[in-house]
């Protein structure tokens, strides 16, 4: 089990090629296109179990630990790798339903993403982290500009411009981290920056160009611009790989490097409580579902940060809970989103209203994931944001219970605000004045959405439910996760091996 | 120190152009940044030592840190390819304020006439 780890590098990247090379076999197409990801998933699974017992390494070409680049897994990788590749799977079934992957290289271009994705999770060495992120982003510039009209070449430059900058930054960070340290291997690095104020601030800046990736306030101005100009099935794909690659990485180097120094848990927290109440207060303003969604990520990325500020068992555990439960929530509003947008042709609340009536399945689903974001039980959200709370009165800090609560609460109003926009029938008497020239988009379509594009939203939000009324599965494979993060000893001898 | 001064150089060149409006100036800008990294990255490794890195052939405290030079070697293909890759979104059209409704609806009909023709 141990060596078969870069089967989920090069799996994906084989198939890829394949793909490019055979643009005609469409059965061909579907099956790789479905199948890469379904062995991915099958295999993290595999790997998320052994993992509980003990770490996974496995170093490449056989060279000694301290030369050789090692991917390693360990529970946190395991478990991330579990839910990357499952929201992959949901995303690519998606595309195939709504004939999104029938553009010449949408496949292809997936799958190198995912390969990106899987090797930024298990790979122990910064320099290779850099590459893995670098793989990621070059197929999502091509996945961003495959749409038609001048929005997504807007969206697009300003995507590659931010992503560049902060990769140059990043691979500058980890430059200065090799000159003082000697390596950029994280196994021989841990506690470096806890212990010595070069390496900190190297490290510093890796973590900079690492919050830019994940969208932190004040550098979140990247996600609400592009994700609302790419296609519906892209945004999703987008939402549950990118901004939690950085997320994964950010908790990682900090607790290997810093070893949770407790100096600097202050400022985090105001970082993140600022990224949580601007995020959530934007969404308030935005015109359509899909820019609310992007604005209530930042918001989000907040809180799944907060773990790390907070860091400790109890923080750490709630932070990953609060992670995974994101994944899934919040692919399922980009999916429900992109099954009105593909039927309907508009996100926008101008061109859409009534979806209530036309469109049970989809409001179901809205509706729920919709809950779920905002914290309200039975769903996983609640279980999320109270874990996070409980970790906050236990560590008394004041900053991050008022920014949770507060937050929450201007969440679950933007969420009814598209709720009362697009699936509550117009109140007209008023609206007919300013809109009489927008016709709406739904009292004037012919079709209603097919069943089988509503599915995946469905299905993640009825996981969502299921992770709400029974945690402690996910709790427990949380708190390894955690564990694993504090006894970083675990993980140093297992690379060093 | 010369290298010091030369990675300022060219930092302080991009951000200037980073600062322009056109895209393709910030294309430029990203050519002088990517350079900056690169010569930061091969300066890591000290500057003294500069010899090949092959054992028997090289006294080995002469023998330069191959470790940035393979840095280097995949931050260069990279920052290659992206830069091919942000010429091509430059030159798809040359209006840069993509907000333009009225561009947009010409772009969108020059597209059509050329899928016409």
């Amino acid at each position: 089990m141990n060596n078969a780890l870069p089967i989920f590098i090069v799996i994906p990247l084989l198939g890829a090629a394949l793909l490019i090379f055979t643009p005609r076999f469409r059965l061909l197409r579907h099956i790789i296109f479905i199948g890469v990801p379904l062995l991915s998933l099958l295999f993290s699974v595999l790997v998320l179990i052994e993992a509980q017992q003990e770490i996974l390494v496995s170093n490449i070409g056989g060279w000694p630990a301290s030369a050789s680049i090692s991917f390693i897994a360990d529970p946190f990788s395991a478990l991330m790798l579990t839910a990357t590749s499952m929201l992959i799977l949901f995303s690519n079934i998606f595309a195939t339903i709504s004939k999104d992957s029938n553009e010449r290289y949408f496949a292809p271009l997936v799958l190198i993403l995912s390969a990106g994705v899987y090797g930024a999770l298990l790979t122990a060495d910064l320099f290779n982290l850099f590459v893995f992120i670098e793989l990621m982003f070059l197929p999502s510039c091509g996945l961003v500009v495959m749409r038609k009209g001048l929005q997504r070449i807007g969206a697009a430059r300003l995507y590659v411009n931010i992503n560049l900058l902060t990769s140059s930054i990043f691979v500058v960070g980890v430059g200065f981290i090799y000159a003082s340290t000697g390596t950029v291997n994280l196994a021989g690095l841990a506690n470096a920056a806890a212990n010595s104020e070069v390496v900190a601030v190297a490290t510093g800046i890796c973590l900079i160009a690492l919050s830019v990736k994940a969208g932190l306030v004040p550098v979140h101005g990247w996600i609400s611009r592009t994700y609302p100009a790419t296609s519906p099935v892209v945004a999703a794909l987008f939402s549950g790989l990118h901004t939690k690659v950085a997320v994964y990485a950010f908790y990682r180097i900090y607790s290997v490097m810093f070893g949770g120094d407790s100096k600097l848990l202050y400022f985090l927290t105001i970082a993140f409580a600022v990224s949580m109440v601007v995020g959530a207060l934007a969404a308030l303003g935005e015109t359509s579902i899909r820019s609310v969604l992007s604005f209530h990520m930042v918001s989000q990325i907040g809180y799944i940060m907060l773990g790390v500020a907070l860091f400790g068992k109890l923080g750490l555990t709630a932070g990953i809970f609060y992670l995974i439960h994101h994944m899934i929530v919040k692919a399922s509003m980009f999916f429900s989103t992109a099954a009105i947008e593909e039927t309907y042709g508009s996100g926008y609340f101008k061109d859409i209203s009534n979806l209530l009536k036309r469109e049970p399945l989809i409001a179901i689903a809205f509706f729920a994931g919709a809950m779920s974001l905002s914290g309200i039980p039975p769903f996983s959200g609640f279980v999320a944001k109270f874990s996070l709370l409980t970790a906050a009165v236990d560590k008394n800090n004041v900053l991050a219970i008022c920014a949770i609560i507060l937050a929450s609460i201007i969440t679950l109003m933007a969420e009814l605000r598209i709720w009362s926009k697009a699936f509550w029938p117009r109140q007209s008497s008023k609206d007919t004045l300013t809109t009489t020239n927008s016709a709406d988009m739904v009292a004037t379509a012919q079709k209603t959405a097919s069943i089988p594009i509503v599915l995946p939203s469905l299905l993640l939000a009825s996981m969502s439910l299921f992770i709400g009324i029974n945690a402690d599965f996910l709790f427990e494979l949380s708190s390894n996760a955690a564990d694993s993060l504090i006894n970083i000893e675990g993980y140093v001898q297992a690379v060093m091996q | 120190m010369i290298i010091a001064a030369a990675i300022g150089l060219l930092t302080a060149g991009a951000v200037y152009l980073f600062m322009q409006r056109g895209m393709i100036r910030i294309v430029f800008g990203f050519v002088l940044l990517s350079n900056a990294v690169n010569l930061l990255l091969i300066s890591l490794g000290g500057n003294k030592n500069r010899g090949e890195p092959l054992l028997n052939v090289t006294d080995v405290k002469d023998i330069a840190d191959p470790i940035p030079e393979s840095f280097v070697l995949t931050a260069i293909v990279i920052s290659f390819a992206v830069t091919v890759f942000m010429l091509t979104l430059g030159a798809v059209t040359p209006n840069d304020d993509t907000n333009d409704r009225k561009a947009e609806i010409e772009f969108d009909e020059e597209q059509l006439g050329e899928v016409n023709e």
